[in-house]
């Protein structure tokens, strides 16, 4: 199926493109949000809908 | 810091219990036209001869009445009740508010009874006419500036999730709804779409797709982080999970629309993005179910007294589900089973009503006795509610995978030693399944039914409830927002609106760019043919008329190319084959069969008579009568109007038959009229719009021949110039 795909797929630029746009923001937003000092951040910003209205 | 200037301020309820009331009302009136259609399927006579209740027209109003009607009024109501307490600020605009509120409710009225009548653009869950789409770009817009202007106003530095979800949904939504809207207006009820044929397929299921992606979806998963914490008391379960949920699925859900299109003549690179892509989903979706099941944990001993929590539990449950049912239908080998067939009808049932249903009544059972100070009237009934959706809701799913697995295997089924069909007439498949449509119609009235209780419960909560309720005023430090939010870099991410909504919105026009400029940009996108030319006045006429009624809610016109296709309805459909169908008319159901070859199939008189009484020509059918069509006059007077709106367009028409429309129509009705008076049909129906449809049907798929010489090699040889079409236009 695998070469019927890419037998049919003409854009390779678009391929390579879109995989480096996808890794690069998948990559990014682990990065982001494991960041230091994050933890308390979120836990911070979790209580929100629970403080008094 | 702002500490040091403090502002008091009250919250809007008074909108949310009006949007709240709307969300009752209109899920009411979609939830019964559902069971309606449902009956008809069931038991044709139903649609009574009457234009106002066939299927085809039904249809449109129940699917819009359902998604933006109920399910747009509850997630206002939602919005507007959470956003204000997120912000700590009342919502923007109060005139906004009420804007909002009631042109959002006339335009579903009016707009409702415009499907009533016929008046449609035949796309699906876009069925409305141009100057309704300039009414919901406008009531939107309004939405918007006072959701942002809430944003900017607030007195809380950070931005939670829920807020982020009900962003993309504002922004992506605008852009969907404008860019599949664009036509050309032909007059005051008719336009015909800018783009044609393949291209106006993709754009089509693009907006489709991701209509349920952003307003079945997003706004419904923003109420779910706000609310289910709200209603058991705890944070949700990983904050960090719902920013990955978030990004993950905005940038993949804008891809998957060519899932709608598997096995079509779009191009093939596109239907295999569409389906990666939509696999791909699985992974934020189940992120996203889990973050919210897992929040409900130490709750559990709630779920089984609460009512609300039932819902909700059951509401992410359903999401699960339907969610991992997408991307398996996704796959083009079980497509190509499913694919026109009522799997497809369980599985949107799955969401709507075990996602968007459950998940609203939740928030209803939350917010409505916490605006109006009181406790629910009674949990018993909530729970009797629950059960009645949820057995009826199970009904409807078991009965539409059993009808769509069976139709779509009887459809392909061919005898192994003769290669042909096992079952080559239509209508066995589908007397085969109506025993399932009557189950179905079952399950959806318990659905209805749950509904009801739903409404009397809340109704008797809001009687019930003090009746001098003091406006709760509330007071904050006012945010500065010229001072940067202290802490690191995130707060300023997080915590600008304006950035984030930027973020967003890229990230849904790189999948969207990718996915449409190729086709929109390029003239090379469809192979062309000189054999295929525009359609005559008449045909026109005819083709506005099979629109008008709805016809591709039941009929498709896509000869898939796969070998029981072939032998059932004839040559596979090729893309330059719809290079003048404004709008395409490729459907998604077969309750009736293919139409895309069915032109020159049947004398005239045979159309005649099978739209008279289509039990006359196909016993068994369970299609309606359409006796009116042989009463209404043809509107002879705006072809040429039709014709130059076209031309505007790029059909090359030239202008003579522009400018000869009605006399070159009038011609070949007489044709037509001339066969049909041998077989005694009187001459008086010559100016009819049953003639024009007959000349529309007679037409389709005739412009290519019957076979092409030796089909495999053929077939190759086309491939080979689309790859060399495709190429040379990457080289410029």
């Amino acid at each position: 199926m695998k070469k019927e795909v890419l037998k049919n797929f003409e854009h390779i630029d678009l391929t390579i493109v879109g995989f480096f746009i996808f890794l690069s923001v998948f990559v990014g937003m682990l990065l982001w949000i494991n960041r230091r000092g994050s933890e308390s951040v979120y836990k911070e910003v979790g209580q929100l809908p629970l403080e008094k209205e | 810091m702002s500490d040091h200037v403090m502002e008091s301020f009250s919250y809007d309820d008074g909108i949310v219990k009006k949007f709240s009331y709307a969300t009752l009302f209109w899920g009411a009136a979609a939830m019964l036209v559902g069971v309606y259609i449902a009956f008809e399927l069931a038991y044709w006579k139903l649609n009574g001869g009457i234009p106002y209740l066939t299927f085809g027209r039904l249809r449109p109003l129940h699917t819009n009445a359902a998604i933006f009607a109920f399910v747009g009024n509850g997630m206002f109501a939602g919005v507007y009740y959470s956003t204000q307490r997120l912000c700590k600020a009342r919502l923007y605009n109060d005139f906004l508010s009420r804007f909002h509120f009631w042109a959002w409710q006339i335009l579903i009225l009016v707009g409702g009874l415009s499907l009533l009548a016929g008046v449609t653009t035949g796309k699906e869950y876009a069925e409305l006419e141009w100057p309704f789409d300039i009414g919901i770009t406008l009531i939107w817009v309004a939405f918007a500036v006072n959701f942002f202007g809430t944003l900017f106003t607030r007195r809380e530095k950070h931005i939670y999730v829920a807020l982020w979800f009900y962003i993309a949904t504002i922004v992506t939504v605008a852009v969907l709804h404008i860019v599949n809207s664009l036509s050309l207006p032909v007059t005051f009820l008719k336009s015909y779409t800018l783009f044609a044929g393949v291209q106006d397929a993709l754009i089509q299921w693009w907006y489709g797709h991701n209509a349920v992606a952003f307003f079945l979806t997003t706004p419904i998963l923003g109420i779910m982080y706000y609310f289910i914490p709200k209603a058991i008391n705890r944070p949700v379960y990983s904050y960090r999970l719902s920013i990955i949920h978030f990004w993950s699925l905005v940038f993949i859900y804008i891809w998957a629309g060519p899932h709608h299109l598997l096995y079509t003549s779009l191009p093939e690179w596109l239907q295999t993005l569409g389906m990666v892509f939509s696999i791909s989903l699985w992974a934020p979706s189940w992120g996203g179910m889990i973050n919210g099941l897992l929040t409900l944990r130490g709750a559990w001993d709630r779920v089984r007294k609460e009512p609300m929590l039932k819902f909700f539990a059951t509401g992410i449950t359903f999401y699960g589900m339907s969610t991992f049912e997408g991307p398996l239908l996704s796959v083009k080998s079980v497509n190509q089973l499913a694919h026109f067939t009522d799997w497809i009808v369980g599985h949107v049932h799955s969401g709507t009503i075990g996602w968007n249903y459950m998940m609203t009544a939740g928030m209803l059972y939350y917010l409505v006795p916490k605006i109006y100070k009181t406790e629910i009237y009674s949990e018993k009934l909530g729970n009797a509610q629950f059960w009645t959706a949820t057995f009826g809701l199970v009904l409807y799913i078991i009965s539409m995978w059993v009808a769509g697995v069976t139709q779509g295997s009887m459809w392909r089924a061919l005898d192994q030693e003769t290669g042909t069909l096992v079952y080559p007439n239509f209508i066995e498949t589908v007397t085969q399944i109506i025993p399932m449509y009557w189950v179905r119609a079952i399950g959806g009235t318990l659905v209805l039914i749950s509904f009801f209780i739903m409404i009397y419960n809340l109704l008797k909560t809001i009687w019930n409830a003090p009746k001098d309720i003091q406006q709760d005023v509330f007071t904050a430090p006012k945010l500065f927002h010229n001072q940067v939010p202290a802490g690191s870099g995130h707060r300023r991410l997080e915590g600008m609106a304006g950035v984030f909504s930027i973020l967003a919105v890229l990230a849904i026009l790189v999948g969207s760019a990718i996915e449409l400029l190729p086709s929109i940009m390029s003239n090379n996108f469809i192979v062309k043919n000189a054999d295929i030319t525009p359609y005559t006045p008449l045909e026109l006429a005819g083709r506005d008329v099979y629109v008008s009624e709805g016809c591709y809610t039941c009929h498709s016109q896509m000869v898939r190319p796969m070998p029981s296709e072939k032998l059932r309805y004839g040559r596979p459909s090729e893309a330059a084959e719809s290079i003048y169908d404004r709008p395409f008319q490729w459907g998604s159901r077969r309750i009736g069969p293919d139409l895309a070859r069915v032109g020159g199939k049947y004398p005239h008189i045979w159309h005649y008579r099978h739209m008279l009484n289509p039990r006359a020509t196909s016993p068994g059918s369970i299609m309606p009568a359409y006796g009116w069509l042989s009463k209404k006059k043809i509107n002879f007077k705006v072809l040429p109007k039709k014709l130059k709106t076209l031309k505007a367009l790029g059909v090359p028409y030239d202008n003579e038959t522009i400018e000869g429309a009605i006399a070159l129509a009038k011609e070949q009705a007489e044709e037509i009229m001339f066969q049909l008076a041998e077989a005694g049909v009187p001459d008086s129906q010559k100016d009819k719009q049953l003639i024009a449809l007959i000349s529309y049907l007679q037409r389709i798929g005739t412009d290519i021949g019957e076979e092409e010489e030796p089909d495999v090699l053929a077939e190759e040889e086309s491939e080979d110039s689309e790859n060399k079409s495709l190429t040379l236009n990457r080289s410029h």
